[in-house]
């Protein structure tokens, strides 16, 4: 079949602006997208420049903009996409040349997680051990080819260059659930920034353009979880148990709720008294029983915080 | 060197939205509800302070809420009110429970199908009197 292949062009050191080059490629429906671009430069176009390394979806290289969708050019199939295929640079990177991106600043956000073991105990005898379900932890995340098809396919990326990037949380993930590593609070400072992972916004665009099928979102709440239920960041001021504080807090609520519905049943009370008929206060009627089971519960959850603190 | 291409004029940047999933459009569509509520936030802001240039003042503008098309707009309001709240619950959730995007896009078509059966009804209550005055209020009260 011929494939009316379009791509982005742009050497910003010869031109002003960004042009589209028409390629017509004959090619089997089991092509890549790789085979065809390897076809327009070996074949038509020398000037056309591409990264590309293993060509077989391990090494990462040939994250690109294809059809509007974040993907690795070697792991895409041409009966996949029909007739008509348009590449662009992966956005948010400044272009080199035409599909090459200055990829510098995701790797300097990738070595600001420190995305290496971090572990100053004394080294066991033979082997930090850790079980299938400890190693199961962090598995997802151990895929990553750190390829930028996620950070590139973020909104939030677009819009704040800064912002730390799917990627990057995703390499921290892999670490921070890693059972022999002690550098969780480390990293996990680093990522509790407005750059960090609060700048996510939960679009999802990075777990479907990942190649490598990671749940990235999934990772970045883990992490988000892991931020603010750690020891570290959980705000301890001078006297403040945050334990406690939730107690009073459900005890509180607790009373409050009581009381209320203690005055309704007073109200229903006083008017059976005066010789009323308890169905004309419908309202408190339901309302009032209805408040007692949640007091009753917020009390034990309040008791419970308590008694977890004085442990 | 044989280009067999022609070089044409530079990309028109609207033809080239990023085809992210379903969550993209739930992002793009948060954003667009919470500038609109935003905005009628600044227009309520507006409307309340008039009432420190007298009475009169403040009822004729308070007047223009009760014309039709305000009418129907409020219902626009209502459904970007409910929009942002909804979509909102869904990501805090998320944040409690990471787990549950494994099933993101099932989340988001229920949210679709709910939707629509707390605005349609919502829409009928808040409309009824404007379109149709001779019938009975709701509620037979």
């Amino acid at each position: 079949m011929e494939v009316a292949l379009k791509i982005l062009r742009f050497n910003p050191e010869r031109e002003r602006r960004p042009w589209w080059g028409e390629y017509k490629v004959e090619a089997d429906p089991g092509d890549r997208v790789l085979d065809l671009l390897h076809t327009v430069k070996w074949h038509q176009d020398g000037t056309l420049t591409l990264r590309r390394s293993c060509a077989h979806g391990i090494c990462g290289s040939d994250a690109m903009l294809i059809n509007g969708l974040n993907r690795l050019a070697c792991k895409v199939l041409v009966r996949d996409l029909g007739p008509q295929i348009v590449v662009e640079p992966m956005r948010g990177f400044r272009v080199l040349k035409d599909l090459v991106v200055d990829m510098e600043p995701f790797f300097a956000k990738y070595r600001a997680v420190r995305p290496y073991l971090i572990n100053d105990e004394p080294e066991p005898r033979k082997e930090r051990r850790q079980s299938p379900k400890q190693r199961e932890r962090f598995e997802d995340t151990t895929k990553c080819i750190l390829c930028a098809a996620c950070t590139t396919a973020c909104p939030s990326f677009w819009a704040a260059p800064d912002f730390i990037g799917p990627a990057a949380i995703v390499q921290a993930h892999r670490f921070i659930f890693d059972s022999r590593d002690r550098g969780a609070a480390e990293r996990l400072a680093v990522l509790n920034q407005s750059e960090g992972v609060w700048s996510c916004r939960t679009i999802v665009n990075c777990t479907i353009a990942c190649p490598r099928d990671i749940a990235v979102t999934q990772a970045i709440n883990e992490v988000k979880r892991a931020i603010v239920t750690s020891e570290e960041f959980i705000p301890k001021w001078r006297g403040f148990d945050m334990q406690r504080a939730i107690g009073t807090a459900f005890l509180t609520l607790s009373l409050g709720m009581l009381a209320l519905a203690g005055f309704m049943t007073f109200q229903i009370a006083n008017h059976i008294l005066q010789g009323g008929n308890p169905f004309d206060q419908i309202g408190l009627l339901i309302l009032a029983p209805s408040l007692f089971p949640p007091a009753i519960l917020a009390g034990l959850m309040g008791l419970y915080e308590f008694i977890k603190a004085e442990r | 060197m044989a280009r067999g291409t022609r070089a044409i004029s530079p990309p028109g940047r609207i033809a080239r939205i990023y085809r992210g999933g379903e969550g993209e459009l739930a992002w793009a569509l948060h954003r667009l509800s919470g500038l609109g509520v935003l905005f009628f936030l600044f227009l309520h802001i507006l409307d309340t302070s008039l009432v420190l240039l007298g009475k009169e003042a403040y009822e004729t503008f308070i007047g223009l809420y009760r014309t039709p098309v305000l009418r129907v707009l409020e219902v626009v309001l209502a459904m970007a009110v409910l929009y942002h709240g909804g979509n909102g619950v869904r990501l805090t959730i998320y944040d409690f429970w990471p787990k549950l995007l494994r099933f993101d896009r099932f989340v988001f078509y229920l949210g679709i199908f709910l939707y629509p059966a707390i605005v349609i009804p919502m829409a009928y209550m808040m409309l009824r009197p404007v379109f149709f005055p001779n019938l009975p209020p709701l509620g037979g009260g």
